[in-house]
């Protein structure tokens, strides 16, 4: 755990899968670092608790969001977009998470300001390494804007 | 002019027999070819009776017209035939002075040639009415005033009237309404003396009013002069052809319809079995590493083959999708392809196995082809990808190299691989066919199928020449320029 952890690392995890959901759970919890993980299944719901909305009033403010491509109703470039673009949230790193290897969804991803995007590995011991290190990255070797 | 000698002396010299009889039908005179036609001397026949010397078969023809002469005292005009000849004869009735037939001149003309001729011609005229009338299509000939002056029979049956209704009459008369809009055409080749080929056009029947497509010619006739007096005209229904036409293009349409369909099935179907593939293996492998204490050896052992399994069927979709993409890849534009380029590529996918087999990996300068880029990385990183994979050797060697063959190229990979067996050789191609178990070379067995079809795409070809133990070379031979371009 960092020293200069004070406070837990909130994480909002928009997915609609719930197997991918608890398959992300387990890999965070071999991370090592303290965090909250929050998970809505779609793009709307994901905005309402960024603007803090109706049920997510009391909502934290999550220092990173993890945003898979494939959602219902709104999809994942969609919700990218609207983040990007809205003054408040834009700050947040947003980590593209998707199966599609598709160059095209990877380019969109980034013309649309996605600060990363991985590709979720097949094999579950790679995808636990790759969290691990997504985290580790996120939160000891960046820094990251401070809530005003 | 009253000189007797004179006057037979000319006819002596003329080829027409000729004679003088008098009413008794006795010859009074007769020239040299009459004497020889009639096979005896001269002197011999002066006096003699016509009918007396005359050949048995003409006795009674000569009879009854020398009758008629003596009696009407007109000229009469007869042919007949003699042996073989044919003779025209003409028998000039010579009057006294009160009007009376004195004296009958005959003169009789050897005819048989321009009978043959005539004949000749007669023969030739049925067998180019026979042609005329049985070409399938119309053929007429027209003057340079639309009007038609010969008609065969396909277009009496078209326009429901028989050839006389028709030759003579212009197109004014026989349809006005059509008449200028056909004429135009006629009009041109007159002013151009070109022929005017290949016109197609819908028409209407006249016969039975219903429309027809068609394809005509017009050529000009020309007099000795060189002036165009008019036109023939040739026309070919091709309704039928049409019709073919439109459903050929119908079908092309819908397989292509067929085809995306299919395309976006397979897309969507692997998509959606992808998933929970996906949790399966998944699930499988947290489940390991969670019970790992509680799981003795052969516990393990079944989930490693289970997981194994999931991602074995995860491989196959995967390619079963890129294969089926492969024919999308056809729509997409052809550009210049730099297989340097391509080559780096691949290379640069297949970095870490080249490094951890230490291969060695050479090539000569490749061209730039038309093709599909990717496509083409693709089939480099599965010949590379093979030649790494199927060594037995100390390390991979491979060569790639391109030979100019005029119109195509030809590239080659040459490896120092564990090669192929001559009765595999013809499979090697085919979808999913592996010839090694699996625990010994792995892969799903749709590399080459994939490379051929691509291959194929481009308009080229793909085989292999190897001998087990001596390393395999794969021989690509594409066009330079897709086929049906310049």
């Amino acid at each position: 755990m960092s020293e200069l952890q004070s406070v837990p690392f909130e994480i909002l995890l928009v997915e609609d899968n719930e197997d991918d959901v608890l398959l992300t759970e387990e890999a965070f919890k071999e991370c090592g670092f303290a965090l909250r993980i929050h998970e809505v299944a779609d793009g709307d719901e994901a905005l309402r608790f960024l603007r803090r909305e109706g049920a997510h009033q009391e909502a934290p403010r999550p220092h990173l969001i993890i945003l898979d491509l494939n959602l219902p109703r709104k999809s994942g470039l969609s919700v990218l977009k609207d983040l990007k673009s809205d003054e408040k949230l834009m700050d947040i790193p947003v980590v593209v998470l998707s199966t599609s290897k598709m160059d095209r969804d990877v380019k969109a991803s980034y013309q649309h300001h996605a600060n990363c995007y991985i590709i979720k590995p097949v094999d579950v011991s790679v995808f636990f390494d790759i969290v691990k290190q997504m985290v580790q990255f996120w939160f000891s070797v960046v820094a990251l804007p401070r809530e005003q | 002019m009253d000189n007797p000698d004179l006057i037979w002396g000319i006819l002596d010299s003329m080829a027409d027999a000729v004679f003088l009889l008098d009413a008794e039908r006795r010859i009074l005179a007769l020239n040299e070819a009459a004497a020889r036609r009639l096979g005896r001397p001269v002197n011999e026949l002066v006096g003699a009776c016509l009918c007396d010397v005359c050949p048995p078969e003409s006795r009674a023809l000569r009879k009854d017209k020398l009758e008629q002469v003596f009696a009407e005292g007109k000229l009469v005009h007869f042919d007949d035939q003699q042996a073989g000849k044919w003779l025209s004869h003409s028998l000039y009735p010579i009057c006294d002075a009160a009007g009376k037939v004195e004296q009958v001149l005959v003169s009789a003309r050897d005819i048989t040639e321009r009978k043959q001729v005539e004949a000749d011609l007669r023969k030739l005229n049925v067998e180019q009415q026979f042609i005329f009338d049985s070409v399938p299509a119309m053929i007429w000939y027209k003057d340079i005033h639309n009007r038609f002056l010969k008609v065969n029979k396909a277009v009496t049956r078209s326009m429901g009237m028989p050839a006389e209704a028709i030759e003579g009459k212009t197109a004014y008369e026989l349809f006005p309404d059509e008449a200028e809009h056909y004429f135009s055409d006629d009009q041109e080749v007159i002013a151009t003396g070109q022929p005017k080929l290949g016109i197609i056009e819908q028409v209407k029947v006249l016969a039975t009013g219903e429309k027809r497509w068609v394809q005509t010619d017009k050529i000009p006739c020309r007099d000795e002069a060189g002036r165009v007096t008019g036109l023939l005209v040739f026309v070919m229904d091709i309704t039928a052809i049409k019709q073919a036409e439109e459903m050929i293009k119908q079908s092309a349409e819908e397989i292509s319809r067929a085809n995306k369909e299919l395309e976006q099935f397979v897309t969507i179907a692997s998509h959606d079995i992808q998933e929970p593939l996906r949790v399966i293996s998944n699930f499988l492998q947290l489940l390991e590493k969670r019970c790992q204490d509680q799981l003795d050896e052969k516990g393990k052992d079944y989930i490693r083959r289970a997981v194994n399994a999931a991602q074995r069927m995860q491989a196959l979709i995967n390619d079963l999708l890129a294969y089926s993409q492969v024919t999308r890849g056809e729509s997409k534009e052809l550009g210049p392809c730099r297989l340097e380029a391509v080559l780096k590529n691949a290379v640069g996918y297949l970095q870490v196995a080249i490094e951890k087999s230490r291969a060695i990996i050479t090539h000569d300068p490749l061209p730039v082809i038309e093709g599909d880029e990717m496509q083409w990385v693709r089939v480099f990183l599965n010949m590379i990808s093979n030649a790494l994979k199927f060594c037995d050797k100390a390390y991979p060697v491979i060569h790639i190299s391109a030979a100019d063959l005029g119109q195509e190229w030809q590239l080659s990979f040459r490896d120092n691989g564990v090669g192929i067996a001559p009765e595999h050789i013809k499979l090697l191609f085919a979808v999913f066919m592996r010839l090694h178990p699996r625990n010994q070379y792995p892969g799903t067995g749709i590399g080459l199928a994939i490379c051929k079809k691509i291959v194929e795409r481009h308009g080229g070809s793909i085989r292999v020449e190897s001998e087990p133990g001596k390393g395999s070379t794969f021989i690509i031979v594409v066009p330079k320029r897709k086929r049906g371009q310049p």
